[in-house]
Protein backbone atom coordinates (compact mmCIF):
# COMPACT_ATOMS: atom_id res chain seq x y z
CA UNK A 1 0.00 0.00 0.00
CA UNK A 2 1.68 3.34 -0.95
CA UNK A 3 1.75 6.55 1.21
CA UNK A 4 -1.13 8.34 -0.61
CA UNK A 5 -3.48 4.89 -0.39
CA UNK A 6 -2.98 4.98 3.33
CA UNK A 7 -3.01 8.61 3.93
CA UNK A 8 -7.07 8.38 2.07
CA UNK A 9 -8.02 5.42 4.17
CA UNK A 10 -6.99 7.08 7.65
CA UNK A 11 -8.38 10.74 6.39
CA UNK A 12 -12.01 8.82 5.11
CA UNK A 13 -12.62 5.09 6.25
CA UNK A 14 -16.25 5.09 5.10
CA UNK A 15 -17.57 6.87 2.12
CA UNK A 16 -21.52 6.80 1.53
CA UNK A 17 -22.13 8.89 -1.75
CA UNK A 18 -26.23 9.35 -3.13
CA UNK A 19 -27.17 6.57 -1.63
CA UNK A 20 -31.08 5.85 -1.98
CA UNK A 21 -33.07 3.07 -0.98
CA UNK A 22 -36.92 2.20 -2.56
CA UNK A 23 -39.21 -0.25 -0.54
CA UNK A 24 -42.28 -0.18 -2.92
CA UNK A 25 -43.66 3.50 -3.22
CA UNK A 26 -41.80 4.42 0.07
CA UNK A 27 -38.38 6.32 -0.69
CA UNK A 28 -36.70 4.80 3.09
CA UNK A 29 -33.28 6.73 2.13
CA UNK A 30 -33.15 9.86 -0.60
CA UNK A 31 -29.72 10.68 -1.63
CA UNK A 32 -27.83 10.70 1.30
CA UNK A 33 -24.45 10.78 1.38
CA UNK A 34 -21.63 11.40 4.12
CA UNK A 35 -18.46 10.16 5.31
CA UNK A 36 -16.53 8.60 8.44
CA UNK A 37 -13.26 9.24 9.11
CA UNK A 38 -11.32 6.74 11.81
CA UNK A 39 -11.01 7.32 15.07
CA UNK A 40 -14.78 9.56 15.39
CA UNK A 41 -18.14 8.60 16.47
CA UNK A 42 -20.48 9.42 13.79
CA UNK A 43 -23.95 10.19 15.72
CA UNK A 44 -27.24 9.30 13.09
CA UNK A 45 -30.33 11.09 14.49
CA UNK A 46 -33.26 11.20 13.33
CA UNK A 47 -36.75 10.60 14.21
CA UNK A 48 -38.72 7.71 14.14
CA UNK A 49 -38.91 6.21 10.73
CA UNK A 50 -36.25 8.48 9.62
CA UNK A 51 -34.32 5.90 7.84
CA UNK A 52 -31.85 5.28 10.30
CA UNK A 53 -32.02 1.45 10.33
CA UNK A 54 -32.17 1.24 6.70
CA UNK A 55 -29.27 3.26 6.17
CA UNK A 56 -27.23 0.19 8.53
CA UNK A 57 -28.96 -2.45 6.44
CA UNK A 58 -27.25 -0.56 3.08
CA UNK A 59 -24.29 -0.28 4.57
CA UNK A 60 -23.63 -3.65 6.49
CA UNK A 61 -25.00 -5.42 2.88
CA UNK A 62 -27.95 -6.88 4.62
CA UNK A 63 -29.78 -4.70 1.84
CA UNK A 64 -28.48 -3.25 -1.33
CA UNK A 65 -29.43 0.36 -2.09
CA UNK A 66 -31.40 1.28 -5.01
CA UNK A 67 -29.29 3.59 -6.03
CA UNK A 68 -25.84 5.41 -4.91
CA UNK A 69 -22.30 3.53 -3.38
CA UNK A 70 -20.69 2.72 -0.15
CA UNK A 71 -16.96 2.14 0.08
CA UNK A 72 -14.52 1.66 1.96
CA UNK A 73 -11.20 3.40 1.89
CA UNK A 74 -12.04 3.06 -1.88
CA UNK A 75 -12.78 -0.31 -1.99
CA UNK A 76 -17.07 -0.40 -3.25
CA UNK A 77 -19.00 -2.48 -0.59
CA UNK A 78 -22.28 -2.01 -2.48
CA UNK A 79 -23.80 -5.29 -3.59
CA UNK A 80 -21.31 -7.35 -0.88
CA UNK A 81 -23.06 -9.60 1.05
CA UNK A 82 -22.74 -9.19 4.70
CA UNK A 83 -19.78 -11.61 5.91
CA UNK A 84 -18.10 -9.95 2.73
CA UNK A 85 -18.59 -6.31 4.38
CA UNK A 86 -17.51 -7.63 7.48
CA UNK A 87 -14.58 -9.00 6.18
CA UNK A 88 -13.96 -5.90 5.06
CA UNK A 89 -13.75 -4.35 7.84
CA UNK A 90 -17.40 -3.01 8.40
CA UNK A 91 -19.23 -5.10 11.48
CA UNK A 92 -22.41 -4.31 13.39
CA UNK A 93 -24.52 -4.85 16.16
CA UNK A 94 -28.49 -5.17 16.15
CA UNK A 95 -31.30 -3.18 17.57
CA UNK A 96 -32.40 -6.74 18.81
CA UNK A 97 -28.92 -8.17 19.96
CA UNK A 98 -28.23 -10.96 18.36
CA UNK A 99 -26.96 -14.24 20.53
CA UNK A 100 -25.51 -17.44 19.74
CA UNK A 101 -27.85 -19.94 22.22
CA UNK A 102 -25.80 -22.92 22.63
CA UNK A 103 -22.32 -21.10 23.54
CA UNK A 104 -20.96 -19.38 26.12
CA UNK A 105 -20.03 -15.77 26.52
CA UNK A 106 -16.29 -17.02 26.33
CA UNK A 107 -17.22 -19.00 22.94
CA UNK A 108 -19.21 -16.69 21.49
CA UNK A 109 -16.26 -14.27 21.43
CA UNK A 110 -13.93 -16.84 19.98
CA UNK A 111 -16.18 -17.01 17.18
CA UNK A 112 -15.71 -13.59 16.36
CA UNK A 113 -11.63 -14.65 16.51
CA UNK A 114 -11.75 -17.31 14.23
CA UNK A 115 -12.75 -15.54 11.45
CA UNK A 116 -9.95 -12.84 12.85
CA UNK A 117 -7.88 -15.92 12.75
CA UNK A 118 -8.43 -16.46 8.94
CA UNK A 119 -7.90 -13.48 7.35
CA UNK A 120 -11.57 -11.66 8.61
CA UNK A 121 -13.08 -14.42 6.80
CA UNK A 122 -14.44 -18.21 8.39
CA UNK A 123 -14.05 -20.82 6.89
CA UNK A 124 -11.00 -21.09 5.03
CA UNK A 125 -11.17 -24.42 3.02
CA UNK A 126 -11.64 -27.46 4.54
CA UNK A 127 -7.59 -28.71 4.70
CA UNK A 128 -7.28 -25.52 6.91
CA UNK A 129 -9.98 -25.42 10.08
CA UNK A 130 -12.51 -28.15 8.88
CA UNK A 131 -10.10 -31.30 8.37
CA UNK A 132 -7.51 -29.95 11.07
CA UNK A 133 -10.60 -29.63 13.61
CA UNK A 134 -12.09 -33.35 12.92
CA UNK A 135 -8.84 -34.78 13.35
CA UNK A 136 -7.75 -32.88 16.73
CA UNK A 137 -4.22 -32.25 15.34
CA UNK A 138 -2.15 -30.78 17.86
CA UNK A 139 -1.87 -27.19 15.88
CA UNK A 140 -6.05 -26.60 15.88
CA UNK A 141 -6.25 -27.73 19.38
CA UNK A 142 -3.44 -25.01 20.24
CA UNK A 143 -5.12 -22.40 18.20
CA UNK A 144 -8.31 -22.69 19.98
CA UNK A 145 -6.85 -22.99 22.70
CA UNK A 146 -5.42 -19.18 22.37
CA UNK A 147 -8.88 -18.28 21.03
CA UNK A 148 -10.35 -19.20 24.55
CA UNK A 149 -7.45 -17.62 25.88
CA UNK A 150 -7.55 -13.96 23.72
CA UNK A 151 -11.59 -14.14 24.42
CA UNK A 152 -10.99 -14.26 27.89
CA UNK A 153 -8.56 -11.09 27.53
CA UNK A 154 -11.62 -9.42 25.43
CA UNK A 155 -13.85 -10.06 27.74
CA UNK A 156 -11.16 -8.79 30.87
CA UNK A 157 -11.00 -5.19 29.29
CA UNK A 158 -14.84 -4.98 28.57
CA UNK A 159 -15.05 -5.80 31.87
CA UNK A 160 -17.11 -9.08 31.69
CA UNK A 161 -14.37 -11.17 32.17
CA UNK A 162 -16.78 -12.78 35.09
CA UNK A 163 -18.77 -13.83 32.34
CA UNK A 164 -16.73 -16.13 30.11
CA UNK A 165 -18.43 -19.01 31.53
CA UNK A 166 -22.23 -17.90 31.31
CA UNK A 167 -24.50 -19.65 28.85
CA UNK A 168 -25.50 -17.07 26.35
CA UNK A 169 -29.37 -17.81 27.21
CA UNK A 170 -28.96 -16.74 31.11
CA UNK A 171 -28.10 -13.05 30.26
CA UNK A 172 -30.11 -10.21 30.92
CA UNK A 173 -30.58 -7.92 28.54
CA UNK A 174 -28.11 -5.28 29.04
CA UNK A 175 -25.49 -8.00 29.14
CA UNK A 176 -26.45 -9.01 26.01
CA UNK A 177 -26.11 -5.84 24.23
CA UNK A 178 -22.49 -5.64 26.03
CA UNK A 179 -21.21 -9.37 24.65
CA UNK A 180 -22.98 -8.06 21.30
CA UNK A 181 -20.75 -5.16 21.32
CA UNK A 182 -17.52 -6.64 22.63
CA UNK A 183 -17.72 -9.96 20.33
CA UNK A 184 -18.29 -6.54 17.30
CA UNK A 185 -15.08 -5.45 18.73
CA UNK A 186 -13.25 -9.01 18.80
CA UNK A 187 -13.20 -9.12 14.89
CA UNK A 188 -11.34 -5.29 15.14
CA UNK A 189 -13.46 -3.44 12.44
CA UNK A 190 -12.44 -0.36 11.03
CA UNK A 191 -15.99 0.82 11.07
CA UNK A 192 -18.65 -0.04 13.62
CA UNK A 193 -22.29 0.43 12.95
CA UNK A 194 -24.39 0.62 16.48
CA UNK A 195 -28.30 0.27 15.99
CA UNK A 196 -29.09 1.83 19.43
CA UNK A 197 -26.93 0.27 21.74
CA UNK A 198 -28.06 2.55 24.87
CA UNK A 199 -31.85 0.98 24.73
CA UNK A 200 -32.86 -0.47 27.21
CA UNK A 201 -30.20 -0.37 29.25
CA UNK A 202 -29.99 0.75 33.16
CA UNK A 203 -27.81 3.96 33.35
CA UNK A 204 -24.72 2.01 35.04
CA UNK A 205 -24.46 -0.35 31.44
CA UNK A 206 -25.17 2.94 29.81
CA UNK A 207 -21.52 3.99 30.99
CA UNK A 208 -20.43 0.80 30.74
CA UNK A 209 -21.45 0.78 26.94
CA UNK A 210 -20.17 4.58 26.44
CA UNK A 211 -16.94 3.78 27.77
CA UNK A 212 -16.30 0.63 25.19
CA UNK A 213 -17.54 3.16 22.28
CA UNK A 214 -15.10 5.61 23.50
CA UNK A 215 -12.39 3.15 23.64
CA UNK A 216 -13.05 1.78 20.20
CA UNK A 217 -12.71 5.56 19.03
CA UNK A 218 -9.07 5.73 20.61
CA UNK A 219 -7.59 2.66 19.18
CA UNK A 220 -9.14 4.29 15.62
CA UNK A 221 -12.38 2.85 15.05
CA UNK A 222 -14.82 4.63 13.28
CA UNK A 223 -18.12 4.49 14.90
CA UNK A 224 -21.42 5.54 13.77
CA UNK A 225 -24.16 5.57 15.93
CA UNK A 226 -27.67 5.35 15.53
CA UNK A 227 -29.60 6.36 19.21
CA UNK A 228 -32.73 7.51 20.01
CA UNK A 229 -31.25 8.97 23.40
CA UNK A 230 -30.12 12.59 22.17
CA UNK A 231 -28.39 13.56 24.77
CA UNK A 232 -26.20 10.56 25.34
CA UNK A 233 -25.60 10.36 21.36
CA UNK A 234 -24.73 14.15 21.56
CA UNK A 235 -22.62 13.80 24.86
CA UNK A 236 -20.77 11.19 22.52
CA UNK A 237 -20.53 12.36 19.11
CA UNK A 238 -17.84 14.11 17.29
CA UNK A 239 -20.02 14.75 14.77
CA UNK A 240 -23.75 14.06 13.97
CA UNK A 241 -25.99 13.60 10.71
CA UNK A 242 -29.38 13.95 11.30
CA UNK A 243 -31.75 12.62 8.88
CA UNK A 244 -35.21 12.69 8.54
CA UNK A 245 -37.61 10.98 5.86
CA UNK A 246 -34.47 9.18 4.45
CA UNK A 247 -32.91 12.92 3.94
CA UNK A 248 -29.96 13.97 5.31
CA UNK A 249 -31.22 17.37 6.87
CA UNK A 250 -28.25 18.27 8.94
CA UNK A 251 -24.49 17.03 9.33
CA UNK A 252 -22.10 18.92 11.92
CA UNK A 253 -21.05 18.93 15.25
CA UNK A 254 -23.60 18.16 18.65
CA UNK A 255 -23.60 21.94 19.07
CA UNK A 256 -24.01 23.04 15.69
CA UNK A 257 -26.74 20.55 15.09
CA UNK A 258 -28.64 20.63 18.30
CA UNK A 259 -28.87 24.25 17.24
CA UNK A 260 -30.27 24.05 13.63
CA UNK A 261 -33.57 25.36 13.69
CA UNK A 262 -34.51 22.43 10.76
CA UNK A 263 -33.61 19.97 13.28
CA UNK A 264 -35.50 20.65 15.87
CA UNK A 265 -37.89 21.45 13.59
CA UNK A 266 -38.17 17.78 12.33
CA UNK A 267 -37.90 16.40 16.07
CA UNK A 268 -41.14 18.58 17.49
CA UNK A 269 -43.02 17.94 14.32
CA UNK A 270 -42.47 13.98 14.54
CA UNK A 271 -44.06 14.68 18.13
CA UNK A 272 -46.65 16.62 16.80
CA UNK A 273 -47.88 14.37 14.47
CA UNK B 1 -0.48 -36.48 17.09
CA UNK B 2 -0.93 -39.12 19.59
CA UNK B 3 -3.28 -42.44 18.38
CA UNK B 4 -5.21 -42.73 21.37
CA UNK B 5 -8.57 -40.83 21.33
CA UNK B 6 -8.81 -37.30 22.92
CA UNK B 7 -12.43 -36.70 23.52
CA UNK B 8 -14.88 -38.63 25.59
CA UNK B 9 -16.75 -39.28 22.31
CA UNK B 10 -13.90 -41.36 21.31
CA UNK B 11 -12.93 -43.17 24.69
CA UNK B 12 -16.71 -44.44 24.68
CA UNK B 13 -16.64 -45.08 20.90
CA UNK B 14 -13.76 -47.67 21.40
CA UNK B 15 -15.78 -49.34 24.69
CA UNK B 16 -19.24 -49.46 22.42
CA UNK B 17 -16.84 -51.20 19.17
CA UNK B 18 -15.42 -53.35 22.47
CA UNK B 19 -18.79 -54.40 23.58
CA UNK B 20 -19.94 -55.35 19.64
CA UNK B 21 -17.23 -56.90 18.79
CA UNK B 22 -17.11 -59.02 21.66
CA UNK B 23 -21.36 -59.77 21.22
CA UNK B 24 -21.28 -60.61 17.84
CA UNK B 25 -19.77 -63.84 18.95
CA UNK B 26 -23.14 -64.64 21.71
CA UNK B 27 -25.77 -62.70 19.42
CA UNK B 28 -27.77 -64.79 17.23
CA UNK B 29 -27.05 -63.81 12.99
CA UNK B 30 -30.97 -62.19 13.21
CA UNK B 31 -29.29 -59.74 15.79
CA UNK B 32 -26.15 -59.21 14.32
CA UNK B 33 -27.61 -58.01 11.45
CA UNK B 34 -30.18 -55.88 13.07
CA UNK B 35 -26.54 -54.15 14.90
CA UNK B 36 -25.00 -53.80 11.44
CA UNK B 37 -27.96 -52.13 10.26
CA UNK B 38 -27.84 -49.66 13.07
CA UNK B 39 -24.23 -49.14 12.71
CA UNK B 40 -24.40 -48.35 9.26
CA UNK B 41 -27.57 -45.81 10.06
CA UNK B 42 -26.11 -44.34 12.63
CA UNK B 43 -22.87 -43.20 10.32
CA UNK B 44 -25.39 -41.53 8.36
CA UNK B 45 -27.22 -40.01 11.02
CA UNK B 46 -24.10 -38.86 13.02
CA UNK B 47 -23.27 -36.77 9.46
CA UNK B 48 -26.47 -35.42 9.46
CA UNK B 49 -26.56 -34.08 12.89
CA UNK B 50 -23.57 -31.89 12.46
CA UNK B 51 -25.76 -30.61 9.24
CA UNK B 52 -29.25 -30.63 11.11
CA UNK B 53 -28.57 -30.25 14.51
CA UNK B 54 -25.27 -28.37 14.39
CA UNK B 55 -25.30 -26.24 11.71
CA UNK B 56 -29.51 -25.81 11.80
CA UNK B 57 -30.22 -26.95 8.57
CA UNK B 58 -32.00 -29.67 6.95
CA UNK B 59 -31.64 -32.32 4.64
CA UNK B 60 -34.52 -34.74 3.84
CA UNK B 61 -32.21 -36.23 0.66
CA UNK B 62 -29.69 -37.97 3.20
CA UNK B 63 -30.56 -41.12 1.60
CA UNK B 64 -29.06 -40.24 -2.17
CA UNK B 65 -25.73 -39.63 -0.94
CA UNK B 66 -25.97 -43.31 0.60
CA UNK B 67 -27.59 -44.83 -2.75
CA UNK B 68 -24.17 -42.56 -4.24
CA UNK B 69 -22.02 -44.24 -1.85
CA UNK B 70 -23.69 -47.66 -2.29
CA UNK B 71 -23.71 -47.58 -6.25
CA UNK B 72 -20.07 -46.10 -6.51
CA UNK B 73 -18.63 -48.21 -4.63
CA UNK B 74 -20.61 -51.57 -6.46
CA UNK B 75 -19.78 -50.11 -9.89
CA UNK B 76 -16.19 -50.16 -8.96
CA UNK B 77 -15.79 -53.40 -7.59
CA UNK B 78 -18.12 -55.31 -9.99
CA UNK B 79 -16.90 -53.50 -13.61
CA UNK B 80 -13.69 -52.51 -12.11
CA UNK B 81 -12.56 -54.95 -9.87
CA UNK B 82 -12.08 -52.59 -7.58
CA UNK B 83 -11.58 -53.46 -3.72
CA UNK B 84 -14.83 -52.28 -1.69
CA UNK B 85 -11.59 -50.45 0.97
CA UNK B 86 -11.02 -48.13 -2.29
CA UNK B 87 -14.47 -48.36 -3.15
CA UNK B 88 -15.76 -47.12 -0.09
CA UNK B 89 -13.14 -44.16 -0.62
CA UNK B 90 -14.72 -43.76 -4.23
CA UNK B 91 -18.41 -43.65 -3.04
CA UNK B 92 -17.74 -40.98 -0.27
CA UNK B 93 -15.81 -39.04 -2.83
CA UNK B 94 -18.09 -38.75 -5.53
CA UNK B 95 -21.11 -38.46 -2.57
CA UNK B 96 -19.09 -35.35 -1.57
CA UNK B 97 -18.61 -34.11 -5.25
CA UNK B 98 -22.12 -34.57 -5.64
CA UNK B 99 -23.37 -32.78 -2.54
CA UNK B 100 -20.78 -29.90 -3.34
CA UNK B 101 -22.66 -29.49 -6.72
CA UNK B 102 -26.50 -29.65 -5.52
CA UNK B 103 -25.30 -26.96 -2.65
CA UNK B 104 -24.88 -24.06 -4.79
CA UNK B 105 -28.69 -24.61 -5.54
CA UNK B 106 -30.05 -25.80 -2.46
CA UNK B 107 -28.36 -23.89 0.19
CA UNK B 108 -29.37 -20.80 -0.87
CA UNK B 109 -32.61 -21.93 0.39
CA UNK B 110 -33.91 -22.14 3.91
CA UNK B 111 -36.08 -24.01 6.48
CA UNK B 112 -39.07 -25.22 4.73
CA UNK B 113 -37.65 -24.53 1.21
CA UNK B 114 -34.08 -26.01 1.60
CA UNK B 115 -35.83 -29.01 3.16
CA UNK B 116 -37.96 -28.88 -0.14
CA UNK B 117 -35.07 -28.88 -2.56
CA UNK B 118 -33.20 -31.52 -0.57
CA UNK B 119 -36.06 -33.55 -0.90
CA UNK B 120 -36.43 -33.13 -4.63
CA UNK B 121 -32.94 -33.47 -5.27
CA UNK B 122 -33.33 -36.74 -3.58
CA UNK B 123 -36.12 -37.84 -5.45
CA UNK B 124 -34.56 -37.14 -8.96
CA UNK B 125 -31.20 -39.24 -8.24
CA UNK B 126 -33.66 -41.97 -7.12
CA UNK B 127 -34.52 -41.67 -10.78
CA UNK B 128 -31.68 -41.16 -12.01
CA UNK B 129 -30.75 -44.86 -9.74
CA UNK B 130 -34.27 -46.15 -11.93
CA UNK B 131 -33.58 -45.56 -15.44
CA UNK B 132 -29.67 -45.84 -15.93
CA UNK B 133 -29.37 -49.27 -17.25
CA UNK B 134 -25.35 -49.26 -16.64
CA UNK B 135 -26.06 -49.38 -13.52
CA UNK B 136 -28.88 -51.97 -13.44
CA UNK B 137 -31.34 -49.60 -13.76
CA UNK B 138 -34.99 -50.76 -11.48
CA UNK B 139 -33.83 -54.52 -11.32
CA UNK B 140 -30.50 -52.82 -9.06
CA UNK B 141 -27.00 -54.33 -8.50
CA UNK B 142 -26.29 -58.52 -7.66
CA UNK B 143 -22.97 -59.74 -6.74
CA UNK B 144 -21.61 -56.97 -5.14
CA UNK B 145 -18.64 -58.27 -3.80
CA UNK B 146 -17.80 -58.25 -0.16
CA UNK B 147 -14.96 -56.86 2.13
CA UNK B 148 -12.21 -58.52 2.34
CA UNK B 149 -8.91 -58.88 4.67
CA UNK B 150 -6.31 -60.36 2.87
CA UNK B 151 -7.73 -64.35 2.96
CA UNK B 152 -10.54 -63.76 5.01
CA UNK B 153 -14.18 -62.20 2.93
CA UNK B 154 -16.04 -60.80 5.83
CA UNK B 155 -18.75 -62.46 7.14
CA UNK B 156 -21.88 -61.30 9.03
CA UNK B 157 -19.94 -60.61 12.11
CA UNK B 158 -17.47 -58.69 10.69
CA UNK B 159 -19.49 -56.40 8.72
CA UNK B 160 -20.75 -55.67 12.43
CA UNK B 161 -17.47 -55.03 13.38
CA UNK B 162 -16.57 -52.90 11.02
CA UNK B 163 -19.46 -51.02 10.61
CA UNK B 164 -19.21 -50.34 14.07
CA UNK B 165 -15.18 -49.17 14.03
CA UNK B 166 -16.87 -46.78 10.83
CA UNK B 167 -19.03 -45.38 14.18
CA UNK B 168 -16.37 -44.93 16.27
CA UNK B 169 -13.81 -43.18 13.84
CA UNK B 170 -17.25 -41.39 12.60
CA UNK B 171 -18.15 -39.75 16.34
CA UNK B 172 -14.57 -39.16 17.25
CA UNK B 173 -14.00 -36.62 14.09
CA UNK B 174 -17.54 -35.53 14.65
CA UNK B 175 -16.56 -35.07 18.58
CA UNK B 176 -13.40 -33.44 17.70
CA UNK B 177 -15.20 -30.76 15.46
CA UNK B 178 -18.39 -29.95 17.39
CA UNK B 179 -15.74 -28.97 19.78
CA UNK B 180 -13.68 -26.67 17.99
CA UNK B 181 -13.73 -23.40 16.62
CA UNK B 182 -15.43 -25.26 13.48
CA UNK B 183 -18.24 -26.81 15.52
CA UNK B 184 -18.91 -23.20 17.45
CA UNK B 185 -19.10 -21.41 14.62
CA UNK B 186 -22.13 -23.79 13.51
CA UNK B 187 -23.86 -23.12 16.39
CA UNK B 188 -23.25 -19.25 16.08
CA UNK B 189 -24.92 -19.59 12.42
CA UNK B 190 -27.77 -21.94 13.66
CA UNK B 191 -28.31 -19.34 16.34
CA UNK B 192 -28.20 -16.02 14.73
CA UNK B 193 -26.80 -16.46 11.16
CA UNK B 194 -27.28 -12.80 10.41
CA UNK B 195 -25.13 -11.96 13.48
CA UNK B 196 -22.69 -14.34 12.29
CA UNK B 197 -21.88 -13.32 9.39
CA UNK B 198 -21.88 -9.37 10.56
CA UNK B 199 -18.50 -10.92 12.23
CA UNK B 200 -17.35 -11.92 8.65
CA UNK B 201 -18.72 -15.96 8.76
CA UNK B 202 -19.45 -16.95 4.99
CA UNK B 203 -22.66 -18.92 6.53
CA UNK B 204 -23.11 -20.19 2.71
CA UNK B 205 -19.58 -21.69 3.02
CA UNK B 206 -19.78 -23.29 6.11
CA UNK B 207 -23.14 -24.86 5.25
CA UNK B 208 -21.83 -26.37 2.15
CA UNK B 209 -18.72 -27.80 3.84
CA UNK B 210 -21.14 -29.60 6.33
CA UNK B 211 -23.22 -30.67 3.82
CA UNK B 212 -20.33 -31.94 2.10
CA UNK B 213 -18.79 -33.93 4.80
CA UNK B 214 -22.24 -34.96 5.88
CA UNK B 215 -22.66 -36.84 2.26
CA UNK B 216 -19.19 -38.28 3.03
CA UNK B 217 -20.36 -40.10 6.33
CA UNK B 218 -23.39 -41.35 4.24
CA UNK B 219 -21.36 -42.37 1.24
CA UNK B 220 -19.18 -44.39 3.12
CA UNK B 221 -21.64 -45.65 5.20
CA UNK B 222 -23.68 -46.36 2.05
CA UNK B 223 -20.63 -48.83 0.51
CA UNK B 224 -20.64 -50.87 3.18
CA UNK B 225 -24.45 -51.35 2.65
CA UNK B 226 -23.24 -52.30 -0.70
CA UNK B 227 -21.27 -54.62 0.16
CA UNK B 228 -22.87 -56.22 3.15
CA UNK B 229 -25.99 -57.11 1.34
CA UNK B 230 -24.18 -57.87 -1.75
CA UNK B 231 -27.40 -56.48 -3.80
CA UNK B 232 -28.82 -53.20 -3.99
CA UNK B 233 -31.56 -51.34 -6.02
CA UNK B 234 -33.37 -48.19 -6.41
CA UNK B 235 -35.83 -48.99 -3.35
CA UNK B 236 -33.24 -49.19 -1.13
CA UNK B 237 -32.29 -45.62 -1.09
CA UNK B 238 -35.64 -43.51 -1.74
CA UNK B 239 -37.77 -41.14 0.42
CA UNK B 240 -38.53 -43.03 3.09
CA UNK B 241 -35.15 -44.30 4.10
CA UNK B 242 -34.48 -40.28 4.20
CA UNK B 243 -37.39 -39.62 6.53
CA UNK B 244 -36.10 -42.28 8.70
CA UNK B 245 -32.91 -40.77 8.64
CA UNK B 246 -34.40 -37.40 10.03
CA UNK B 247 -36.46 -38.97 12.27
CA UNK B 248 -33.07 -40.90 14.20
CA UNK B 249 -31.48 -37.25 13.96
CA UNK B 250 -34.51 -36.20 15.95
CA UNK B 251 -35.70 -38.63 18.29
CA UNK B 252 -32.15 -39.47 19.50
CA UNK B 253 -31.13 -35.38 19.92
CA UNK B 254 -30.40 -33.24 17.41
CA UNK B 255 -27.50 -31.88 19.02
CA UNK B 256 -26.15 -34.98 20.06
CA UNK B 257 -23.59 -37.10 18.53
CA UNK B 258 -24.87 -40.01 20.66
CA UNK B 259 -28.21 -39.21 19.87
CA UNK B 260 -27.76 -40.12 16.45
CA UNK B 261 -26.95 -43.28 17.59
CA UNK B 262 -29.29 -43.64 20.39
CA UNK B 263 -32.19 -42.81 17.37
CA UNK B 264 -30.90 -45.13 14.66
CA UNK B 265 -31.09 -48.02 17.30
CA UNK B 266 -34.72 -47.15 17.94
CA UNK B 267 -35.65 -46.81 14.66
CA UNK B 268 -34.73 -49.90 13.67
CA UNK B 269 -35.96 -51.87 16.64
CA UNK B 270 -39.26 -49.97 16.11
CA UNK B 271 -39.28 -50.98 12.38
CA UNK B 272 -38.67 -55.10 13.38
CA UNK B 273 -41.23 -54.23 16.23
CA UNK B 274 -44.06 -53.08 13.80
CA UNK B 275 -43.02 -55.27 11.49
CA UNK B 276 -43.86 -58.38 13.40
CA UNK B 277 -46.95 -56.53 15.21
CA UNK B 278 -48.69 -54.10 12.82
CA UNK B 279 -49.45 -57.49 10.33
CA UNK B 280 -50.79 -59.70 13.77
CA UNK B 281 -53.58 -56.26 14.68
CA UNK B 282 -53.98 -55.38 11.73
CA UNK B 283 -54.17 -57.81 9.18
CA UNK B 284 -55.20 -55.45 6.01
CA UNK B 285 -52.30 -53.02 6.85
CA UNK B 286 -49.47 -53.24 4.22
CA UNK B 287 -45.61 -52.70 4.19
CA UNK B 288 -45.89 -49.16 4.45
CA UNK B 289 -48.16 -48.94 7.29
CA UNK B 290 -45.43 -48.87 10.27
CA UNK B 291 -44.40 -45.17 8.75
CA UNK B 292 -47.17 -44.49 10.21
CA UNK B 293 -46.72 -45.99 13.33
CA UNK B 294 -43.27 -44.25 13.32
CA UNK B 295 -44.46 -40.85 12.34
CA UNK B 296 -46.75 -40.99 15.59
CA UNK B 297 -44.03 -42.36 17.91
CA UNK B 298 -41.96 -39.11 16.48
CA UNK B 299 -44.73 -36.83 17.88
CA UNK B 300 -45.05 -37.98 21.31
CA UNK B 301 -41.06 -37.75 21.59
CA UNK B 302 -41.28 -33.87 20.09
CA UNK B 303 -43.77 -33.17 22.21
CA UNK B 304 -42.57 -34.83 25.62
CA UNK B 305 -38.78 -34.56 24.90
CA UNK B 306 -38.34 -31.69 22.36
CA UNK B 307 -34.68 -31.69 22.42
CA UNK B 308 -34.69 -35.52 21.64
CA UNK B 309 -33.77 -39.15 23.76
CA UNK B 310 -30.32 -37.90 24.50
CA UNK B 311 -31.56 -34.06 25.39
CA UNK B 312 -31.03 -34.02 28.77
CA UNK B 313 -27.54 -36.56 28.96
CA UNK B 314 -24.61 -33.71 29.08
CA UNK B 315 -22.71 -33.97 25.81
CA UNK B 316 -21.17 -30.74 25.21
CA UNK B 317 -22.45 -28.70 27.64
CA UNK B 318 -25.72 -26.76 27.18
CA UNK B 319 -27.11 -29.40 23.98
Amino acid sequence: MTAATTAALTATTLDVRGVSMRFGGVLALDDVTFTARTGEVLGVMGPNGAGKTTLFNVISGVQRPTAGTVSLGGVPLTGCPVDRVASLGVTRTFQTPVMFWGLTVRESIAVALAAREFGGSYPPPPLRALLPAGFGTPGRRRADAVLNDRADALLASAGLAHMGDRATESLAFGEERLLELARALAVEPVVLLLDEPLSGLNPDEVADVLTLVRAARTAGVAVLLVEHAVGELLSVADRVVVLDHGRKIAEGTPSDVAADPIVIDAYIGDELE
Amino acid sequence: MSFAPQNAYGRVALIVLAVVAAAVWFLPAYYTGLLTLIGIYSLVTIGLNLFMGYAGQVSLGQAAFVGIGAYTSAVLAVYLHVTPWLGAAGGAAVAALVAYVLSFVALRLRENLLALATLALGIVINVVFNEWEFIGGSSGFKDIPGFKLGAFTFDPRAYAILSWALVAVGIWFAGNLVRSSFGRTLIAISAGELGAQALGVDAEKLKRQTFVLSAVYAGIAGAVYASYQSYIDPSSFGFLLSVNFVLMSVIGGLRSLWGAVIGAAIVVALGQILQAVVPVVLPSARGDFQQFFLGAVLIAILILLPRGLAGRVSEGGRA
